[in-house]
């Protein structure tokens, strides 16, 4: 689940021309030091939100918790898992 | 749907008449007192004012997606609608207020908004433009979809704002001497204001995200006041670094213009000074110069 995770936001990175570096920007490369804003992010997360029908808890929302494509996919397949 | 509730601020009586929730009009004495009420929390700020721009109360609805406005804040958006539909689509809207459902799926989004904020109209004045650093007073009759029987949550209120605009050292050192300015043109109408570290409403999955940075980087501080609902900001300073300027494409110096702004809700003001006034001369006295100027130009 991680792994699709993984790709499926870098898909919507780059299809959604998020992050100029999208296709490169390694897993555990900080996205937030890469260029992306906290409004994209915002952008990348309701369609994460949508592709797999959860919701990012409040308390997962900082800069910290979000900072990576591995961090973030980490986050989905812990919510997905809770899905019933 | 209840009216704004003004029965426990004393005085607000003299000063405004609910309608609706969040909507209130004004009375000759409110009116008064708002123009005083501007002229009086200019004063810090006037000398150095290169552009005065009042607002009409709709803004290019780009102005709203420029600024990022849609997407951070939709939920307190107003939009304008109207019928642009054929004779033949005229009978289902009829029909629909006669029956008393929603008639507004027969009316279509226009190319106008209400006015969020007022230092939006600043920027889109000088869009795509490389600008000297400058000062602008802008007045607006703004808009926020919030109704609430609390009159000081108004969905259409006046909001008075002193914008710098240009390089980042213009921004910064007129938001760095903001805060007392502010304070000093409140306390002089009788108000006690306190500065807070505050931030913007944010709207859905990032807001908690983005309300921690805000807090982090001191990006708002407002002056509140004590009111009988508890307490609440009269004004806010504003840090807004380089978004507007990116945003619009506005150049200053030799990089991309950055702002910042001290804005003032007039309505709250009005609301503090009525409340204040039974204990406070500068407020009272105030008060006594608005009942004059109604009476004499009624």
């Amino acid at each position: 689940m991680k792994e699709e995770a993984r790709q499926q936001i870098r898909r919507v990175l780059v299809e959604s021309a998020l992050l100029e570096d999208a296709a490169t920007v390694g897993d555990d490369e900080n996205l937030f030091h890469a260029g992306l804003s906290s409004l994209t992010m915002v952008r990348l997360l309701l369609e994460l939100e949508a592709t797999y029908g959860v919701e990012f808890p409040d308390e997962t929302m900082t800069r910290e918790r979000l900072h990576s494509i591995d961090a973030i996919a980490e986050i989905v397949a812990s919510l997905v898992a809770l899905e019933p | 749907m209840a009216d704004v509730d003004i029965t426990a601020w004393r005085g607000a009586s003299e000063l405004f008449v609910p309608l609706a929730d969040g909507v209130c009009a004004t009375t000759a004495v409110g009116e008064a007192l708002r123009r005083l009420v501007r002229e009086r929390v200019s004063q810090p700020f006037r000398a150095e004012v290169d552009l005065a721009l009042e607002l009409p109360p709709v803004v290019p609805a780009s102005v709203a997606t420029t600024s990022g406005y849609v997407a951070s804040f939709p939920h307190l958006l107003g939009a304008v609608r109207s019928f642009s539909g054929t004779r033949r689509d005229h009978l289902p809207l009829l029909e629909a207020v006669e029956r008393g459902d929603d008639w507004g799926a027969s009316l279509a989004a226009t190319d106008v908004v209400l006015v969020p904020a007022a230092c939006h109209g600043l920027y889109a004045v000088h869009a795509g433009a490389t600008v000297s650093s400058m000062t602008a007073e802008v007045s607006a009759r703004c808009f926020r979809h919030e109704p609430a029987v609390d009159p000081t949550r108004l969905q259409s209120f006046h909001m008075l704002e002193f914008v710098a605009l240009g390089t980042a050292a213009h921004a910064q050192g007129f938001a760095d001497v903001g805060v007392d300015r502010a304070a000093g043109a409140l306390r002089a109408l009788g108000l006690r204001p306190e500065p807070e570290v505050a931030h913007d409403p944010f709207f859905g999955v990032g807001a908690a995200m983005l309300v921690a940075e805000q807090e982090a980087k001191n990006v708002k501080t407002e002056l509140v006041v004590g009111g009988p609902n508890g307490p609440y900001a009269v004004a806010s300073v504003n840090r807004h670094g380089a978004h507007f300027g990116e945003s619009f494409a506005i150049g200053a110096g030799d990089g991309v213009a950055h702002s910042a702004c001290v804005a003032f809700g007039i309505e709250r003001v009005m609301l503090a000074i009525a409340v204040a006034a039974s204990a406070d001369d500068a407020s009272a006295s105030l008060i006594d110069e608005a009942r004059r100027f109604a009476r004499s130009a009624s």
